[in-house]
């Protein structure tokens, strides 16, 4: 009697554990039979994708390899890059300068300690052309110095951040202090030149912290370019290659100047409107590692305290008719993964002030996206005509890291809009 | 509902089948086993034909269980339906006190979890009430259940607590003088009832449990 005793008293403790929450306003077994399974290609089960974009015919994703799709269909093939095309390669980085645009691929060919680094382009994802005047790329057993990821512009305008650091030779695993160094490419030149400001040059602090990279560049709707790194923020000036000095920063945010100086706390820079909606840019966003976000409106938000992406934007069938959604960056955090959506002064992850209606439901986002870190959002503003009904679509893709609990989460999930509606989250 | 569903049903209604519990108790049987002799070896062995119920007022059984949990409806069925939650598994802890020949009241604690379709899980944890009525045909023993309580459910980070019902039956084995074993089967009524603004919400579960079970008698 005695073991019985202590087994149910167990047992009340785990009910009473559990029992910590009783939702009333969530129904469990409709959530239960309104989700869908996820059907999609073994490319991204479990694979992390880095972004998606639309260059011509293609829809095209990032992994280690470059993937694409024919616009409206769902089969997916890795794309050969190189001259002459190879699909040995490993891909850094991609990017494109808008639908009808050039794509860019920032590639590593060969093994350690003989690894080549170079930046293709193309127009059409078969024949392609590496970028000239790239800085001298080294990758040997006790210094790297390597091009590691692409940045594009709104207006097309290329960018390549170079990575500088040592290797330790008794433990790879900790290298000594990084340096990230901004290119800009110039198209008349056919060359890669450093991004400099009035400072003598846009290159973040040496540290030994990876996360200290450059988070991004954007252009506004005035023509004014903006350049971030984790603890720096320069611009308002209108050369691409002409970082501004911080002391422009009262430009872009009244006040911000004093805000930066915390440092280590830029995690995105993105601009709304632009390659989303094929128009400028309208605002110019900074998102943080602790949550808040800056707009250049004088404005702020703080709805969480978890890293934030970029900012987005695309349609919505109410007012205001168009939806901000936020994707989180939080890997290790499992409370609230996934992205914030609604209006700028409205953003939630979830609960009853998000309508799910980009997710297709509640009861989807949970089986798809909720739980995880969210690396990019593409919307194809251009969209594609069906015939059979006439009605064009435009497909948004969600990047993510699924993570490896279960082969039903993909890295890259797919919710078209059709003018008034969203379709969903469906994985790819 | 899904096949394996149906083959459930089917293997609870065999279960039923083999022999009725007034059998149980048809003349020729010894009613009157001698005080404390339990519904060990000793009551089975004192009876040629093994008919007698053994069960005898003060005595107790535990009993662990595990199993298969297969949903079988939700009402009102809506989008994809029962059809969402994939073949689960179950187990349950329960005790029992007989208070009459062959009548046991007692508890019950058991757990179910079932996959969705989606890769999440739903997790049910009733407990509740029991009783249950017992016979046998030595070496062969039989039971009838019923069983009112609560729940708690879980699914997705969210949570409900609900009245509970199940009913079922069992056929067990008489192992050794302590220890049966065998199947039993029972059918789960998983109310979700929700309250106010929120009362649309409310929905009805129903599951059906199969599972190999051991009895230990004190």
């Amino acid at each position: 009697m005695k073991a019985i005793r202590r087994i149910l008293g167990a047992a009340s403790i785990l009910i009473a554990l559990l029992t910590a929450s009783c939702n009333n306003d969530y129904g469990i077994f409709k959530n239960v039979q309104e989700e869908k399974q996820q059907v999609g290609t073994t490319v991204f089960q479990e694979v992390p994708v880095m972004s998606a974009f639309r260059c011509g015919g293609y829809y095209y994703a990032a992994i280690a390899t470059l993937q694409r799709s024919v616009v409206g269909q769902d089969s997916w093939s890795k794309v050969a890059i190189g001259n002459p095309p190879s699909t040995s390669y490993v891909l850094s980085s991609a990017v494109c300068s808008g639908p009808t645009g050039t794509i860019y691929a920032l590639v590593q060919t060969g093994t350690e300690p003989n690894i080549t680094v170079k930046v293709y382009s193309s127009t059409d994802g078969n024949t392609w052309t590496a970028l000239t005047g790239l800085p001298t790329q080294t990758y040997n057993s006790s210094t790297v110095n390597v091009f590691d990821a692409l940045f594009i512009t709104s207006k097309g305008d290329l960018y390549a951040e170079n990575h500088n650091y040592d290797l330790n030779p008794t433990d790879p695993s900790t290298p000594g202090a990084s340096v990230y160094t901004l290119y800009y490419y110039k198209p008349s030149s056919s060359s890669f030149v450093q991004v400099k400001g009035g400072d003598g040059g846009f290159s973040p602090s040496p540290t030994s912290d990876y996360d200290k990279s450059i988070r991004g560049v954007v252009s506004d709707a005035n023509g004014k370019y903006w350049f971030a790194s984790e603890d720096s923020l320069y611009g308002g000036g209108t050369d691409p290659a002409g970082a501004d000095a911080v002391n422009s920063l009262s430009s872009f945010y009244p006040g911000f100047a004093s805000i930066i100086p915390n440092a280590t706390t830029i995690w995105a820079i993105s601009c709304t409107g632009g390659t989303l909606t094929g128009s400028p840019g309208r605002f110019v966003y900074i998102s943080t590692k602790n949550g808040n976000i800056y707009r250049n409106d004088g404005t702020e938000n703080n709805p969480t305290s978890i890293p934030l992406w970029q900012v987005f934007e695309v349609p919505s069938s109410t007012a205001p008719l168009t939806t901000l959604i936020v994707g989180t960056d939080a890997v290790g955090i499992t409370a609230a993964s996934g992205y914030f959506e609604g209006t700028w002064n409205n953003l939630s992850n979830g609960g009853s002030n998000v309508s799910f209606d980009i997710a297709g439901g509640e009861a989807i986002y949970s089986t798809t996206v909720q739980n995880f870190p969210v690396l990019s959002f593409y919307y194809d503003s251009s969209g594609y005509t069906d015939p059979a009904t006439n009605l064009t679509f435009h497909p948004l893709f969600v990047c993510i890291v699924p993570g490896y609990s279960s082969t039903t989460y993909h890295g890259l999930y797919q919710s078209i809009w059709n003018g008034s509606s969203w379709s969903g989250w469906s994985a790819q | 509902m899904k096949p394996y569903g149906a083959a459930t049903l089917v293997l609870a209604a065999l279960l039923l089948v083999p022999v009725s519990p007034l059998a149980a108790d048809s003349p020729g049987g010894n009613k009157n086993p001698s005080p404390g002799s339990g519904p060990s070896a000793g009551s089975a062995t004192s009876d040629t034909n093994g008919s007698v119920n053994p069960f005898l007022p003060g005595e107790q059984t535990i009993g662990l269980a595990a199993g298969l949990q297969i949903p079988a409806f939700i009402l009102p069925n809506e989008g994809g339906g029962v059809g969402n939650l994939n073949l689960g598994g179950c187990f349950s802890f329960s005790y029992q006190y007989f208070i009459a020949r062959g009548l046991g009241i007692g508890g019950d604690i058991a757990g179910a979890f079932n996959p969705t379709i989606g890769g999440l899980w739903l997790f049910t944890a009733p407990i509740g009430f029991t009783t249950a009525y017992w016979w046998a045909k030595l070496p062969f023993e039989f039971s009838l259940l019923g069983e009112a309580g609560g729940y708690l459910m879980r699914y997705n980070n969210y949570g409900m607590i609900d009245p509970f019902a199940k009913a079922g039956c069992g056929a067990y084995w008489r192992a050794t003088p302590s220890w049966s074993v065998g199947l039993q089967a029972s059918f789960w009524f998983v109310p979700e009832i929700h309250y106010g603004a929120s009362s649309g919400l409310s929905a009805y579960g129903g599951f059906v449990e199969t599972s190999l079970a051991a009895v230990y008698h004190i």
